[in-house]
């Protein structure tokens, strides 16, 4: 009888840490869909910026989790010919996913206003490729929303991607990229 | 349930619940990444249109050549020093769906409109339509009504294997004016204004830089005396922004209304001369 309520005790306690650890994450989770990603990218005497307003987010700020990803085929350039060259360097059909996992190293204060520093860690992978990446932008709080900027720099070699030609051209193995995203609080 | 289990089970509820904390999001694919099925890689075959529809806002500028008969042997370059049929091109992408575009080639100074809309595109099958209007400006007194032609036609397209392209051209020719000449030998050579053909466009790709394509336009019914039905073979070649289109071809007209109703070259008698288009896309948003 007692190892009965030891037992029924235990699963009890369990289960409300299993229910409390996802609610009480949840409550400082920040998410969406309608997030706005572009990477800029030279060749001699040009430049050209590929957008997509795809990017999906979510930022934890009680365990620090940073997590972001875009369907790379939703990026465009605004040359039809191009987006198929970079479709076919990043391989899209076996890697749709640039993605970034990491956490923040630094800390937020929900209360403040005005943006704020955030520099996080964590793993950026592009064309099946992981790389650490380390990174400071800004997030701030904004009507209930958290607002989240980064730009930095990603090196095509790095991630094993070879760089698409136009014509003789090759486009440089650097490549600017920036987010601008909106997170709404989950309920 | 033992006092193991019961441990065990604490233990698993604790980690669901830190790694749903701790967990990615799942990755999911977007509702409007799906990259439109590539066909062919410009939008036009040899003489023909493809289902490849411009994405908006983009220009397409397109160089074509149509030399002279190879049979003239070393003598002419294979065709290359005769006149070649030239036309330039500017096809412009108004949605992604509808492209509008014009032209001019050299042969009777023919300056052409055309425009192209993207009706279904399904796994099934893609369909187009496809208008172009020409007029013939070489002076010779006619009235600008008789100068007037036009082609029209529905692309239906799919892919037959990963490697492999079909594109059928049911269409329609037709010219406002046509001549009948008594020859030499009092025979009577008459031309006729509407032509109907079916465009059949074969294409093989190679690998990521080469394709191989097979353009064949046969008339149905009645037709212009001696004429003949056109037959092209092209090699496409794709480098950065440009597609290369080097071929073969039975006619030295560009604009399809003019390459059925008047081409009387036959491809498998040697009649055949070189060509080769040159498209390049440029953004202008």
């Amino acid at each position: 009888m007692k190892e009965h309520r030891t037992i029924s005790f235990l699963l009890t306690i369990s289960l409300l840490s299993m229910f409390c650890s996802v609610e009480s994450a949840s409550a400082q989770q920040f998410s969406s869909g309608e997030g706005h990603v572009e990477f800029r990218s030279h060749v001699p005497l040009h430049s050209f910026t590929g957008r997509s307003d795809e990017l999906i987010g979510a930022v934890n700020l009680e365990t620090g989790i940073v997590d972001f990803y875009v369907d790379l085929e939703t990026l465009k350039t605004g040359n039809g010919k191009r987006d198929k060259d970079m479709r076919k360097a990043l391989g899209t059909k076996e890697y749709p996913f640039a993605e970034f996992f990491g956490t923040l190293s630094s800390t937020f204060d929900p209360e403040k206003e005005g943006p704020q520093e955030a520099a996080v860690s964590g793993t950026f992978t592009v064309h099946g490729v992981p790389q650490p990446l380390e990174l400071i932008g800004t997030m701030e709080m904004k009507d209930g929303d958290l607002l989240v900027v980064a730009a930095w720099s990603v090196f095509l070699k790095d991630h094993k991607i070879k760089p698409p030609r136009l014509l003789i051209i090759k486009v440089d193995d650097e490549q600017q990229i920036s987010i601008n995203i909106r997170l709404g609080p989950d309920h | 349930m033992n006092r193991f289990s019961t441990y065990v089970l604490v233990l698993v509820c604790l980690l669901i619940g830190v790694s749903e904390a701790f967990a990615q999001m799942p990755r999911e694919r977007s509702t409007r990444s799906v990259v439109a099925e590539e066909l062919f890689w410009a939008p036009s075959i040899v003489l023909l249109p493809s289902v490849t529809q411009l994405e908006a806002g983009n220009l397409d500028f397109t160089i074509q050549h149509a030399f002279g008969p190879v049979s003239g042997g070393i003598e002419s370059l294979y065709g290359l020093d005769n006149s070649a049929n030239i036309r330039f091109g500017f096809d412009y992408g108004v949605r992604d769906w509808l492209s509008v575009g014009i032209g001019r080639s050299k042969y009777d100074k023919v300056y052409d409109a055309r425009l192209k809309a993207r009706l279904i595109s399904g796994d099934l099958a893609h369909v187009s339509l496809f208008i172009d209007g020409a007029a013939e400006t070489v002076k010779d007194g006619r009235s600008f009504e008789h100068r007037l032609s036009y082609f029209s036609g529905i692309l239906l397209a799919r892919k037959l294997s990963e490697k492999v392209s079909l594109q059928l051209m049911p269409a329609y020719s037709h010219f406002n004016l046509v001549e009948k000449n008594e020859l030499l030998n009092g025979d009577i050579e008459e031309e006729q204004n509407d032509h109907v053909v079916i465009g059949v466009a074969l294409r093989f790709e190679a690998n990521d830089r080469a394709s191989f394509l097979i353009e064949y336009l046969p008339v149905i019914g009645d037709r212009s005396d001696k004429t003949t039905d056109v037959l092209s073979v092209s090699i496409d070649l794709e480098a950065g922004g440009h597609v290369f289109q080097v071929f073969v071809t039975s006619t030295q007209w560009i604009t399809p209304q003019h390459a059925v109703s008047r081409s009387r070259d036959n491809f498998f008698d040697g009649d055949f001369g070189f060509g080769f288009n040159v498209h390049r896309v440029f953004g202008t948003r």
